[in-house]
């Protein structure tokens, strides 16, 4: 299974699916370093796909679809990007648990897929790597790469 | 300092600031590269007092390589490939052993790793108990310590709590976190003095024999800092300008490493340029934060909020000074045997040893990563819950 044709059957996504990484900003492409650009199946831009549905919801950034070595169906990496303080966290677990309602509700085309919620710094981490911060994040599912999101060839 | 080709250390070449922290595994020359700036600070005082002790290295290298650093150490020096540089200049160690430079003062105290050997049957040992081929820093330290307890307290008296000794507030925390309802004071049995942990009430006081890990650890560190912060009103202890402390963490629980960091602080505070050797992520988290406060409009409350301390006036004025210090911290990488400065700390950045912060930060990366992927996979009721995802 593919990402955009998930996307395709849901109303609010029909099109929001770009090639490559061409669904994220400009500014948030160059976050997110891959192995092999051809394997990148499509991304959205959920925040903005989802704007005029729900303004006033805490919205997820984005998704990227990844065919991994060994992979017939898409992973799919729920990207937020987001300055990385302490004091974010509680905003981030937000829009985790509203992405989450989401993926259950009109989403759920897309919740079966393998996945992994990432948050990516958009500036200066302060966060430390053994705050407990760091860890509530990590019980909350979400990997915090820091500044770039690599992307391997083969999943770990 | 510049060293090359002194034992593991191929190139290690380190500016110092007023607090300077050695990070990196074992056995990849932290150690060396320490005793090595006591070497090169204190030159004269290092050769007249070991001369004062009956140490004769009869002008030969490897005989003061080996009284210096410890039995076995001369193999450290390679004649045609190791170098010391200090401020710029070649420093001769060959020359060294064979001239004795003028006595002066000490100007680095040295409080080594091995601290916990400094006291025998809870009393510190001179310099002339240890063997000849035990490292000099160790053999100082102790000598240093016993000086302070002979000639600066008197028989039965406390040492802590001491009201002319440290700040109240550090006296409070060491109590609160390290200390607990015991001090500690002189006591003698038949005619043998020694330091003992004694409860507030009126139970019998615990000799040294008795005593935990950390507090074996602890008090030999307790007297270093005693003999660093004089109970006369200056800030420094006559000549000393640097301070070197390997490992400050070893067997004590993090709240009482928090107390000790602040307490290293307080050193950098009063003027002293202080070096530590440690594998303590939470020194780093510490030094890490440092770095943001410094620019933060309320940083001295944020440093003391951090360190649990009380805002007073003093502690304010502490924290207000070390925010205008310079921190450096180095990785020494024991592949490549160089040092590599990871001052920014950056968790960002490209060079393994400055994300990682010299491997102190690895494993916990890796912890928060895996139950991040877990916790991901889990919500989908496990890997059996996702679609075709594997061939």
């Amino acid at each position: 299974m593919k990402l955009c044709k998930a996307a395709a059957s849901m109303p609010a996504l029909s099109s929001a699916c770009k090639t490559g990484l061409s669904g994220l900003k400009q500014i948030d492409r160059k976050r997110i370093d891959v192995d092999a650009t051809s394997r990148v199946s499509g991304s959205i831009d959920l925040d903005a796909a989802l704007c005029d549905e729900m303004p006033n919801d805490p919205r997820w950034d984005y998704v990227v679809g990844y065919r991994h070595e060994g992979s017939i169906a898409d992973y799919l990496y729920w990207i937020e990007v987001h300055p990385a303080t302490s004091g974010e966290v509680k905003s981030v677990l937000s829009k985790l648990s509203w992405l989450k309602m989401w993926l259950e509700g009109t989403g759920e085309p897309l919740n079966g897929f393998g996945r992994q919620f990432v948050w990516i710094a958009s500036g200066e981490v302060r966060l430390s790597p053994s705050s407990p911060e760091r860890k509530r994040l990590a019980q909350n599912g979400i990997l915090f790469p820091g500044r770039i999101l690599k992307i391997p060839h083969k999943r770990k | 300092m510049h060293i090359k080709n002194l034992g593991q250390l191929v190139d290690a070449n380190i500016e110092f600031g007023d607090l300077t922290v050695f990070v990196g595994p074992q056995a990849t020359g932290k150690s060396i590269a320490l005793q090595t700036l006591k070497l090169l600070v204190d030159t004269g005082q290092i050769q007249h007092e070991m001369s004062d002790y009956g140490l004769d290295w009869e002008g030969q290298l490897p005989k003061f390589l080996d009284i210096y650093y410890g039995e076995g150490m001369r193999s450290l020096w390679h004649a045609e490939a190791s170098e010391i540089r200090w401020n710029g200049a070649v420093v001769s160690l060959e020359q060294m052993a064979r001239r004795k430079r003028k006595r002066r003062d000490e100007a680095l105290f040295f409080i080594p790793a091995q601290r916990v050997l400094a006291l025998r049957d809870g009393w510190p040992r001179r310099f002339t108990d240890y063997s000849p081929g035990d490292p000099f820093a160790v053999r100082e330290f102790s000598e240093h310590l016993r000086t302070l307890v002979e000639q600066e307290f008197n028989a039965n008296e406390r040492l802590f709590p001491q009201e002319r000794r440290l700040k109240r507030e550090f006296r409070n925390l060491l109590q609160e976190n390290l200390f607990s309802d015991f001090d500690l004071k002189i006591d003698r049995k038949s005619s043998q003095r020694r330091l003992v942990l004694g409860a507030t009430d009126d139970s019998a006081p615990l000799p040294y024999m008795v005593w935990s890990a950390g507090q074996r650890e602890f008090i030999p560190l307790l007297l270093g800092m005693y003999w660093l912060m004089p109970p006369a009103k200056v800030a420094q202890r006559a000549s000393i300008q640097w301070v070197v402390l390997e490992e400050l963490e070893m067997g004590l629980h993090p709240r009482a490493i928090t107390v000790l960091l602040l307490m290293v602080l307080e050193l950098v505070a009063r003027g002293y340029r202080v070096c530590l050797s440690t594998h303590s992520q939470q020194i780093l988290d510490g030094i890490w934060a440092l770095r943001y406060l410094r620019d933060a409009s309320q940083g001295s409350a944020l440093l003391l909020e951090m360190f649990g301390s009380p805002k007073t006036g003093a502690m304010t004025k502490l924290a207000d000074t070390v925010l205008k210090k310079k921190m450096k911290v180095y990785y020494f990488d024991r592949d490549s045997g160089k040092t590599l400065d990871i001052s920014e700390l950056d968790s960002e950045s490209e060079l393994m040893g400055e994300s990682g912060w010299g491997g102190l930060g690895e494993f916990s990366g890796r912890a928060n990563d895996v139950v991040a992927r877990a916790v991901a996979s889990l919500s989908l009721g496990g890997v059996a819950g996702m679609q075709n995802e594997t061939v």
